[in-house]
């Protein structure tokens, strides 16, 4: 399993690193098997349930997992109780491991049958391709174990030892995982010496552990953690990623000796400072492009705005179809060093682009670095843990007068003043060659991502409405959806809006598009119109006809039909929906009744919705808006609740008087 | 990460050539398209040599004109299947961009991963090579060549695709002396021309694309245009392919899967102890296969074929359809039933009669009932001549009871496998009432519009075993999560109050679902009026895009039988101004009928809907879209009361 790494300076290439990763997190890692198994309690073989979690499929018993990069062994030790058919399926075991570089001995593995009686596996041990490239071997050795009934315990051990002379660059304790892990014992040993490594130190830390789990070093040097009660991790929507919630435990080796927070992020954003100015240090080149992009006399913020604008027309590699090596090199796409070369070569990655916009704004006299953040789609910035991994990309920041200007030119999609959703409401660090700095970026309101719909309906005699449909997808709404079809063409793009507008529909509604405008200018929303039909829905009742206040249904709302919730209800930005729609009237129509205007304002959450009636029209409005992400677990039942009525706004009814002499025409 | 990978894997650029035929196939002229069409087949070309030995090598040839940017991880990307019996010899792909600077990419920049979705070890594996500059106005082209010895002599043409054709051609190179029969399916019959040395070719030319994704339609390859072919040597058992042959085969294949030991006998005198009939022991050993073998697919080699020994499958307490299969077997032989395999592919209309090759993925066990067990409540058997009556058992679905057999496979073909030979055998259609929904509510609503209801559901039969599946697919805790899911679907808001569920690990007894739950606000006031929609829960689903033709049947899973029965109980000072008018639709498809009463000062609704067909030919849509209309109608439709006393 996992990452075994050659002390004799053998580097894995960055694929096969990344690999390896992955399988790092995917993985258990591992302590001695022999043909010892533990003592089995009486009363695990009489469990039922889950007794902490009731209504489990199946839940880890015990769990021992031993790594000691010194004797190059790791082990690993399971026991599962069995509680349903469906958690049978812990039965069928795969443990991946690097082919050539470490392997799978000594494989135990038995049945406890709720009588006690014990079925020893005896089967074969498959060795399963997964992947093979270039080098990588990724196997798998799989087996299941025999007689697996609901109501037993199944348990099984292996060793994998790695190949001598390695170690361990990264490792990692998956604390929490799809099970509930009622007892669970992690065991590490590091290299004594971690000089003779290509690294000088080591150190570790853990991510979301109960606040009663520390791992404890030893006098020898190794760590011990013991866990009980870990809880299985939960599936749900509008959750924050897994790996921002699950209990681990990372150690690794670094070059850097042990330092204060301060003290590491003040010496990286030195470095990231020094790094940057050496890219844009090419005075000559940025001031000969400066001045074809802005005139003197432009007022400061007209000139980041030109800068903003120069910067996104470069050719941005990073947006691009990937692409194959052989591609790369055809095109003789080359690595630039420095802002000259982007300005000549006439493209760039996201990097270069950020980088290339502070030079030019360094050359019209602002104030500008980058800020390096963690894009929290991904992964979370814990400045105490001293990894520079989690602060995957860079913000520009400018100062204009007085303000912060944080921007993201390196991101096509996003106009000036608007930086992607997941690179806001964050924590950094500002690269400078005085010394990083740990800042904040401030998050969007709802105002920066809207879904403006402008309907205008007539209704017929027979009930059925007819007429067009514009919606425009302002600031990170446009922005998300230039993100994800960025590489699609104008027919798969009207294509998707399409799809999504008619999933907000009546199932029976027809939208045909008929305007696709503004996809290229990203300061604009993109903007969609079309026509709107919607069949009668057979509510024409004696002389009446009932419609809806409105006819957009509510996705998020649909989202949160569960009682119960284990996760954080989060939204990935604040956000705004408005509704303005008129249906004119056949003559001899008027509206009899009008539900009362529901208006909720609960937080971060308000909604509207109402109905006036104008000569021969009705007028609907409907505002929804979310001012906030994250909505702690505790006020899951008011969330609920409100995102309910949300729901009940949305379907009341109006109902219209049809005149006598309008029924018989 | 698979992508990084190839990324970083392909070789260094260096100027190429492309094969005359991908030059040639990229000089034609394409038609105009619709404007969503990704790509086009300009050329795909299959050679296949059969030499005396049986030994079979292929030559892959496809060429595609990219036409949009979608199409570039689809057909950019070329993936190739082996296994332990077969070889790649070679593999090669080019891309042909307008500036004619051809790239080329081969075996080195192959990665090669494991292809087993569903079993837990397989040696099935694939090479994936990523083709270079897969983007709109270049066409890019592969060839490889594949060498092996087949267990089964036939090869399957799928010309049809999701996009157009522009040309195909497929060959077949037999020993000499060898024979072939071709089938062509769903598409006309094309005749080849032969040489007098054994070779065989067929031409198609623009091959109209068969979109994909349309609800409600049959497998894909039940409607593609395809061409099957079975070749032999002469003179020899397979001379020509049959049913029965191909049954021969597999009868031969499995002749000693099925050797009992004493353990399994032992086993067997356990489970039957206390039977006292046929049935029972038959009853006692399927519900012992079902509850105690799991499935678990360990394939190798013939292995894809051939199941592992009864001894094996018992030992293990695993195994996959066949594996299962033939435990089953084994164990009923024990009590002196006989039993058969049964080969089926588990998307029906796949196998056709009149083309007998082994399109098949799954095995399931054709039980040859004794005269003294009573078949009455034994659904899933037919009369067959030779065999009297045989009951079909699905060893894996655990969920379908003794005497059903999963909606996937009723009405469609399966072989027969028998010492003698095969026989093809059409699977009965279970009739409606078989598969039973009996939906009960009492609904009390208040004067200010909220609803209580307790609820009852009781299934049997297709509606059971779906919904088991999906409830004990959830662990325990979140199958609440599955009934609040359904109640959303009708209901704005509520909160679910009871939720139980009876039988739920008893597959041979009715499923029983009772909750209850409130829904605020579900009935609406307006002005002295308080509307209500009577059929509370409940969607009878089958919607029709108005937006695009419809150009494939309908297929339903099952036929059957669902019936609504609510009271709901109004509150005083109401009486009814208007009701929805009864709903009765009886054709060949469908029978449905609903009505709303007020008895008192109940409103009860009623409804039945039947599914009475599994298939409805294009033809026959019209009618079955108005169907579907008037039963959609009938469940928006409101009543409205009005109020008489304050």
């Amino acid at each position: 399993m996992g990452c075994a790494m050659a002390s004799s300076q053998r580097v894995l290439s960055a694929v096969l690193l990344c690999f390896a990763i992955c399988l790092l997190m995917l993985l258990p890692p591992a302590t001695r098997a022999g043909d010892e198994w533990l003592p089995i309690n009486p009363a695990d073989l009489a469990l039922k349930d889950n007794p902490a979690s009731p209504g489990s499929n199946a839940m880890i018993l015990y769990r021992e997992e031993s790594v000691d990069d010194s004797r190059h062994s790791q082990s690993e030790y399971f026991r599962i109780k069995i509680f349903t058919d469906a958690g049978k399926k812990s039965a069928d075991v795969e443990i991946p491991y690097s082919k050539g570089m470490e392997s799978v001995t000594a494989v135990r593995a038995r049945t406890i049958l709720p009588s006690g009686s014990i079925v020893d596996f005896s089967g074969k041990i498959y060795d399963k391709v997964v992947v093979k490239a270039g080098g990588l071997k990724i196997y798998e050795k799989t087996f299941s174990l025999p007689d697996v009934q609901p109501g037993c315990i199944i348990e099984y051990k292996y060793q994998e030892p790695f190949d001598p002379g390695s170690y361990f660059a990264v490792m990692q304790w998956d604390v929490q995982q799809d099970l509930y892990l009622r007892d669970g014992k992690f065991t590490f040993v590091p290299l004594a010496d971690p000089q003779q490594t290509e690294y000088q130190y080591f150190a570790w830390r853990t991510l979301f552990l109960p606040p009663a789990a520390h791992p404890e070093r030893q006098t020898n040097g190794s760590f011990i953690l013991s866990v009980h009660d870990i809880p299985a991790l939960a599936d749900e929507p509008y959750s924050v990623p897994r790996d921002m919630l699950r209990s681990r435990v990372e150690f690794y080796y670094t070059q850097q000796s042990k330092e204060s927070p301060d003290q590491f992020w003040k010496r990286t954003g030195k470095d990231w400072g020094k790094k940057l100015d050496s890219f844009v240090n090419k005075k000559g080149a940025l001031e000969t492009d400066l001045a074809a992009t802005v005139h003197p006399n432009d007022s400061p913020e007209t000139k980041l705005r030109e800068i903003y604008l120069r910067v996104q027309k470069i050719r941005n590699l990073s947006f691009e179809t990937s692409k194959t090596a052989e591609e790369n090199k055809r095109e003789k796409i080359a690595v630039n060093s420095n802002v000259q070369d982007v300005l000549r070569h006439g493209y760039g990655t996201w990097q270069d682009m950020n980088a290339l916009y502070v030079g030019l704004a360094r050359a019209a006299g602002f104030d500008a670095t980058l800020i390096y953040v963690a894009p929290r789609d991904r992964t979370l910035f814990l400045p105490n843990y001293e990894d520079p991994g989690e602060l995957q990309v860079n913000v520009v920041d400018v100062k204009l007068g007085p303000q912060d200007v944080y921007l993201d030119p390196g991101s096509p999609q996003y106009p000036y003043g608007l930086v992607p959703w997941y690179e806001n409401a964050v924590r950094g660090v500002r690269a400078s060659k005085d010394g990083g700095e740990i800042v904040a970026i401030p998050g969007d309101d709802d105002s920066r991502a809207q879904i403006l719909r402008h309907t205008n309906l007539h209704l017929t005699p027979a009930g059925s409405l007819a007429g067009t449909l514009t919606v425009d997808f302002v600031g990170q709404d446009g922005a998300v959806w230039r993100s994800s079809d960025r590489n699609d063409d104008e027919t798969g793009r009207r294509k998707d809006l399409h799809d999504e507008i008619k999933s907000w529909l009546p199932s029976n509604a027809t939208f045909t598009i008929t305007k696709f405008s503004d996809w290229d200018d990203n300061s604009k929303p993109i903007h969609v119109e079309g026509t709107l039909t919607i069949p009668s829905d057979n509510t024409r009742i004696l002389g009446r006809i009932i419609l809806p206040l409105s006819f957009i249904q509510s996705q998020i709302a649909r989202s949160f039909t569960s009682a119960q919730r284990v996760n954080d209800v989060y939204f990935h930005y604040p956000y705004q929906e408005e509704d303005d729609t008129s249906i004119e009237l056949p003559t001899g129509y008027k509206v009899e009744t009008f539900p009362k205007v529901t208006t909720l304002s609960k937080g971060a959450i308000q909604y509207s919705i109402g109905a006036s009636e104008q000569a021969n029209a009705v007028h609907l409005t409907r505002k929804f808006v979310v001012n906030g992400m994250d909505f702690p677990v505790k006020y899951y039942p008011t969330v609920r609740a409100i995102f309910d009525m949300v729901k009940t706004g949305d379907a009341d009814d109006m109902v219209l008087e049809v005149s006598t002499t309008a029924q018989h025409n | 990460m698979f992508a990084i990978a190839l990324a970083g894997i392909t070789a260094a650029a260096r100027s190429h050539s492309a094969p005359p035929w991908l030059t040639t196939a990229a000089h034609q002229q394409i038609p105009s398209y619709p404007s969503d069409t990704m790509a086009v087949v300009l050329f795909e070309q299959q050679q296949i040599s059969v030499d005396a030995n049986g030994h079979v090598e292929t030559l892959h040839r496809v060429a595609y004109k990219i036409l949009r940017p979608e199409a570039h991880d689809t057909y950019g990307t070329l993936i190739v299947p082996f296994d332990s019996e077969t070889k790649i010899k070679s593999i090669n792909a080019w891309s042909i961009p307008p500036s004619g600077d051809i790239y080329e990419v081969g075996a080195k920049e192959a990665m090669e991963t494991g292809i087993s979705p569903d079993a837990l070890y397989s040696d099935d594996r694939q090479k994936i090579i990523s083709i270079p500059a897969a983007d709109p106005g270049n066409v890019i082209g592969y060839e490889y060549v594949q060498e092996e010895r087949p267990y089964i002599r036939e090869e399957e043409w799928r010309f049809q695709q999701t996009i157009p054709v522009l040309k195909a051609s497929f060959s077949l190179q037999l020993a000499s002396g060898w024979k072939m029969d071709s089938y062509w399916v769903n598409y006309p019959e094309s005749k080849p021309q032969m040489s007098d040395r054994g070779n065989y070719q067929w031409d198609l030319a623009n091959i109209p694309a068969l979109p994909h994704g349309q609800d409600f339609m049959p497998a894909f390859d039940a409607v593609r245009g395809r061409l099957a072919i079975e070749y032999y040597q002469p003179v020899s058992a397979d001379d020509p392919v049959t049913w029965q042959s191909l049954g021969s085969w597999y009868a031969d294949l499995t002749k000693t899967s099925r050797q009992t030991t004493p353990e399994i006998q032992q086993e067997v005198a356990q489970l039957t102890a206390n039977a006292h009939t046929t049935f029972d022991k038959i009853t006692a050993i399927t519900n012992f296969v079902h509850s105690q073998i799991r499935y678990v697919a360990i394939e190798i080699g013939i292995g894809g074929f051939q199941p592992h020994s009864a001894d094996v499958v018992f030992k293990n307490r695993y195994g996959d359809c066949k594996d299962m299969t033939t435990l089953l077997s084994a164990m009923l032989e024990q009590i002196g039933v006989k039993s058969y395999y049964v080969l089926i592919d588990a998307d029906r209309g796949v196998v056709m009669p009149n083309v007998p090759t082994l399109h098949v993925d799954h095995a399931i066990l054709a039980i040859q009932l004794p005269a003294d067990v009573p078949h009455g409540n034994l659904y899933a058997t037919v009369d067959d001549p030779k065999l009297g009556k045989l009951l079909f058992f699905d060893s894996t679905d655990s969920h379908c009871p003794l005497g059903y057999i999963p909606a996937s496979l009723q009405d469609n073909y399966g072989l027969v496998v028998t010492a003698a030979g095969g026989e093809l055998v059409k699977l009965p259609l279970l009739p409606p009432t078989t598969n039973r929904l009996m939906r009960t509510a009492q609904f009390t609503l208040s004067p200010s519009g909220d609803l209580s209801a307790e609820t009852q559901e009781v299934r049997w039969g297709a509606p059971a075993e779906d919904l088991r599946w999906t409830l004990l697919s959830a662990a325990p805790k979140d199958r609440v999560k599955i009934i609040e899911s359904f109640l959303s679907t009708f209901l704005t808001n509520f909160q679910l109050t009871k939720a139980q569920l009876g039988n739920l690990n008893v597959s041979d007894k009715n499923l029983i679902e009772v909750y209850d739950f409130v829904a605020p606000n579900y009935a609406k006031q307006a002005g002295d009026l308080l509307i209500i929609r009577p059929c509370v829960l409940g969607e009878k689903e089958l919607t029709f895009d108005s937006e695009k033709p419809r150009e494939y049947p309908v297929e339903f899973s099952a036929s059957t039988l669902d019936t609504d029965q609510f009271s709901i109980t109004l509150p005083p000072g109401f009486a009814p101004e208007q009701l929805p008018a009864p709903v009765n639709i009886s054709d060949a498809f469908v029978n449905y009928s609903s009505e709303t009463r007020l008895v008192g000062n109940v409103l009860q609704y009623k409804r039945s809907y039947e599914v009475k067909t599994s298939f409805v030919a294009v033809k026959d849509l019209g009618q079955l879209k108005r169907d579907f209309q008037a039963i959609s109608d009938d469940e928006r439709s409101l009543a409205v009361l009005h109020r008489v006393s304050p």
